[in-house]
């Protein structure tokens, strides 16, 4: 029970939660513009490679390497933008194809480059300072938050509150919401929505290139195939939960990070769970998760809650 | 009148089988060039892709067998427009359901032993696919989202039975790994290639697939499923319940994702691994597209990228390019048919011959 109360608990969940909030921040944009974008999987396994390639040829700079993750993501996930918004391609199998891409693509530049196969570790990095504040020591559980983590984190906490005030009250927030609910409605208001498509698609590559970068260079400092392990699935179901609130989408990412991190306090302490029936978790409260928000979508619609099927027509097959 | 149908129905799949190659040459011919920019030598694909047709036949039989029947599950569903993106989880349930039973009967069973085996992981399938079913039905649950987090699940549930409730006692060295099958619950291998991974397999798989042709084209279910995909209005219209279709066919697709697992342990493995699924459903995936979710399709291409995953080993092997490009060759030929690209290409091309250069 004292583990909820750890402050050391809390800071791995914040450390766990923001790559995770990162994707989702991308998620929620293309899904408020109408887009499914499942690709982000990929998006932050192509950041995680760039950011650590960039790292080691720069000689360990890690500034220089989330840069270059953030910009090459982005120009990678126009990909994804050509097939969607150029091709309009059902942006679910569009999305399976990047991720099979980005597997495939990463784990063969690894070998081209660096050599290796299955993991590369950054010999030369230098790391990030972290954010220390000392009156913040005395306050629990902002100390958790926010004290020794890196300023990716600090950024991501700002970006919540960012990105609510660029969904509800700027121009570019609500055209993009408009063109998720209407796409006609939007081209008659005069919005054109190839641009604002491709907007949102390069900046969720963009989001994912950081996520990948802080995952592969503040969090571990190497490289490995399937490293980033379905976060990209699990931001996806924050931003389904969240619905179009950012402050809903983070606090859930926090749950997930909590239950991670959880997990690894439950296994360092060695009460002899199987390491499999631990990583199981993340997964299944994401279930979990899905079916509390589905379950409160129904209720919202009914007024009240029966175990029975839904009628069709208020729901799309897949 | 006959035929002229026949004709036309020549001519279609000429067509088809014409579409598969094409979308494959261009895939291939735009790696070669990535390789050669990279610095490998493009001709190893050939090179590779040459023996699997030739002197490793039997290597693309053995990966052909799993990827047809992959192809099949990942199409059925698909035609009534619902997305079971969790074939791989499935599978590994079918794995642990049907190496529990085989390691469960009495050796007295012998070869007749294979068939309570396939049942149990069909079956095992099957109820883990109903799980997102279920879910999207009863509460309105995404399945695309529920079907990949499941898969997950499914490959730790492996992990664990391999690793914990099933592990040999006596095997020391290789830890997560269950008994070994009694020989007799091995899939007999064919005789024509010696001591290779080819198994009789192969033909079930293509009845599999000729059994989901049949209900595709023949049965009311088949003309149901096609209809709710279609139009799903119009099928409510007529008398049909969309949400009984999704069951039905998630429970399909999940059987044959069983099947699948219960191949793998029968016929390759003969014992329960951890993590022995390389995404074999996700390979489906393309395997289905390619062939346009027709399941006479499927047989085709699932034997094509049999060939390719088994090139690319050879590859690997031969000269130094790594394997991981089929996985390359893949993603391009999913983006290229789900774009479109060339179709729209063509068309375009012939329009504006139709109606001059006014464009």
């Amino acid at each position: 029970m004292e583990m909820l109360f750890n402050a050391s608990v809390w800071a791995a969940a914040v450390r766990v939660a923001t790559p995770l909030l990162l994707a989702a921040f991308g998620c929620l944009l293309c899904d408020k513009a109408g887009i499914t974008n499942l690709a982000i999987d990929g998006f932050i396994t192509v950041g995680c490679f760039i950011c650590v390639a960039v790292t080691d040829q720069c000689g360990g700079n890690v500034w220089l390497g989330m840069l270059g993750a953030v910009a090459g993501t982005a120009l990678y996930s126009a990909i994804f933008g050509l097939a969607v918004v150029r091709f309009r391609a059902n942006h679910i199998i569009a999305s399976i194809a990047m991720n099979l891409l980005s597997g495939g693509l990463t784990t063969f530049l690894m070998a081209a480059v660096f050599n290796t196969q299955g993991l590369y570790r950054l010999s030369n990095i230098q790391k990030l300072p972290l954010f220390h504040l000392d009156f913040l020591d005395g306050i629990p559980l902002v100390n958790a938050f926010l004290n020794n983590q890196s300023y990716v984190v600090l950024l991501t906490i700002a970006l919540i509150f960012v990105m609510r005030f660029l969904l509800r009250r700027t121009e570019y927030g609500l055209k993009v919401t408009a063109l998720g609910q209407s796409e006609g409605a939007a081209k008659s208001a005069g919005i054109s929505p190839a641009r604002i498509r491709w907007s949102v698609v390069l900046l969720s590559g963009a989001f994912c290139g950081l996520a990948g970068a802080y995952l592969s260079t503040t969090i571990l400092s190497e490289f490995s195939e399937g490293m980033v392990a379905g976060r990209g699935f699990t931001a996806y179901t924050a931003v389904v939960f969240g619905g179009s609130n950012p402050i809903g989408v983070a606090l859930v990412t926090l749950l997930f990070g909590f239950a991670d991190a959880i997990g690894i306090r439950v296994e360092l302490l060695g009460t002899g769970i199987p390491s499999s029936i631990i990583s199981m978790l993340p997964y299944v409260l994401a279930l979990v998760v899905l079916t509390i928000s589905s379950v409160s979508t129904k209720l919202r619609q009914d007024g009240r809650f029966h175990l029975r099927p839904l009628s069709v027509g208020s729901h799309n097959l897949s | 009148m006959k035929n002229s149908l026949w004709a036309k129905r020549i001519r279609g799949a000429g067509k088809a089988v014409g579409r598969q190659v094409a979308m494959m040459l261009v895939a291939i011919v735009i790696v070669m060039i990535f390789l050669a920019v990279s610095g490998y030598d493009p001709a190893a694909v050939l090179q590779g892709l040459g023996r699997a047709f030739t002197r490793d036949l039997a290597g693309t039989i053995r990966w052909a067998t799993p990827l047809i029947l992959a192809g099949v599950a990942v199409c059925i569903p698909f035609k009534a427009e619902v997305f079971n993106l969790g074939v791989d989880g499935q599978i590994y349930l079918g794995a642990i359901a049907s190496t529990w039973i085989a390691l469960a009967l009495p050796e007295t069973t012998g070869r007749l032993g294979l068939l309570p085996v396939f049942l149990a992981g069909a079956a095992a399938g099957a109820l883990f696919a109903l799980i997102p079913a279920l879910m999207k039905v009863y509460f309105g649950t995404d399945m695309v989202v529920t079907t990949l987090l499941l898969n997950f699940v499914g490959q730790l549930l492996t992990e664990f039975m391999a690793a914990e409730v099933m592990r040999d006692p006596e095997k020391i060295t290789q830890m997560n790994a269950s008994r070994t099958l009694p020989e007799a619950l091995w899939m007999p291998k064919l005789g024509a290639f010696g001591a290779s991974s080819a198994s009789v397999g192969i033909y079930l798989a293509v009845i599999v697939a000729l059994i989901a042709a049949f209900l595709f084209f023949k049965t009311t279910l088949g003309y149901e499923i096609k209809l709710v995909g279609t139009n799903q209005q119009f099928a409510r219209y007529g008398g049909m319940k969309p949400n009984g279709i999704i069951l039905k066919v998630m429970a399909l697709s999940g059987a044959v994702a069983g099947v699948i697992g219960a191949m793998e342990v029968t016929a390759v493995q003969h014992k329960l691994i951890a993590a022995f699924n390389p995404d074999i459903g996700f390979d489906g995936i393309v395997v289905a597209l390619l062939a346009n979710n027709n399941p006479l399709g499927v047989i085709l291409s699932g034997f094509f990228f049999g060939a390719l995953k088994n090139g690319g080993s050879i590859m690997q092997r031969v000269t130094s390019v790594p394997q991981i490009v089929t996985e390359i060759i893949m993603a391009i030929i999913i983006l290229t048919i789900s774009a479109d690209v060339g179709f729209k290409f063509i068309r375009r091309r012939k329009e504006r011959k139709t109606h001059g250069n006014a464009v």
